[in-house]
């Protein structure tokens, strides 16, 4: 915080809407990094959201997974649900057992409706399950930018 | 928020606790694309960056213009100052007076290391800034990136020529 003199009158923003304004507006501003560069440098553009992004994601694994990394389906997807919560994304966990589990997103903070930008900005998401444990899978069932009505992520443990 | 089957939250972490590592999360995604975005394009990657800032500030400025009196360099800088606190910029106010406000970052939140890439991202706070008041001015006079031990954001009404 940028510490201000008594004098100074100055109304302050509860940490509620700090978080939940600063998540918009940065998802916002990356939707918006994304798509003016796919438009500028084409599909170079992509290979380096995927690139930067699966850096993240793995990355993030490490430092999210907590006590340890999960051991099945259900502990890879509350990780993930953590991950899209902490960022300000708002759904819900639909299924959760050790061998599958699906998560729906409702809306795209970061406003992306192209099908393209949605799947390489989505390497962070599989990168991040991945790096979870060898046997977990990410696979984007439904997705918003492609037409439906939300985004549905399903975490598997393979057998 | 995103809710577990049974209604509770995925993620039952006090709001500060979540905050302080979200909120970092996005910026880390912002600067390692533009770190890669410069890498691979040079001098296009950061036009790129200064374009979105710039209509990024521009987007901002509409909401703003209800918030603070215009070409006033006090109200201007304690908008900043919001700006920066929103995504738990730390630092203190070191100047405010009506021709000067200094906003002095001790860390960025970002953080960025290269001094054209925070000049690019910044466009953003410089369109805000001088789209409040067409006699103000914003600089970054001290940077953390260009090699200082703290940013200074400086509002700054423009001296009328004699």
């Amino acid at each position: 915080m940028i510490r201000l003199p008594d004098s100074i009158d100055y109304e302050e923003v509860p940490l509620e809407n700090r978080y939940r304004t600063a998540t918009r507006a940065l998802s916002a501003r990356i939707g918006a990094l994304y798509a003016g560069a796919f438009e500028e440098f084409g599909p170079d553009a992509l290979d380096l959201i995927r690139s930067v992004g699966e850096e993240h994601g793995r990355e993030l694994a490490e430092a999210l997974s907590g006590e340890g990394p999960p051991q099945d389906a259900q502990g890879a997807a509350l990780c993930l649900a953590r991950l899209m919560d902490l960022v300000g994304m708002t759904g819900r966990v639909t299924e959760l057992s050790p061998e599958v589990a699906r998560i729906q997103i409702e809306t795209c903070p970061y406003g992306i409706s192209d099908p393209a930008l949605c799947e390489a900005k989505t390497s962070l998401e599989l990168a991040f399950v991945r790096a979870l444990g060898d046997s977990l899978v990410l696979e984007v069932e439904k997705s918003a930018a492609r037409g439906d009505a939300v985004c549905q992520f399903k975490v598997l443990r393979k057998s | 928020m995103i809710q577990q089957p049974d209604g509770r939250p995925a993620d039952p972490r006090p709001l500060e606790e979540k905050y302080r590592t979200g909120v970092p999360i996005l910026l880390q995604q912002i600067r390692r694309f533009y770190e890669g975005l410069t890498r691979a394009h040079g001098a296009r990657g950061l036009d790129h960056i200064r374009r979105v800032s710039a209509e990024y500030g521009r987007q901002l400025l509409e909401r703003a213009e209800k918030r603070v009196r215009p070409d006033d360099a006090e109200s201007v800088g304690l908008y900043v100052v919001r700006i920066f606190n929103n995504i738990d910029v730390e630092g203190e106010l070191a100047e405010f007076g009506p021709d000067r406000v200094t906003v002095r970052c001790s860390r960025c939140p970002y953080p960025f290391t290269s001094p054209e890439i925070c000049e690019a991202h910044t466009t953003m706070e410089r369109v805000i800034v001088e789209g409040l008041g067409e006699n103000l001015r914003y600089t970054v006079e001290r940077s953390i990136p260009r090699g200082d031990d703290v940013c200074d954001h400086v509002v700054e009404r423009r001296r009328e020529s004699p």
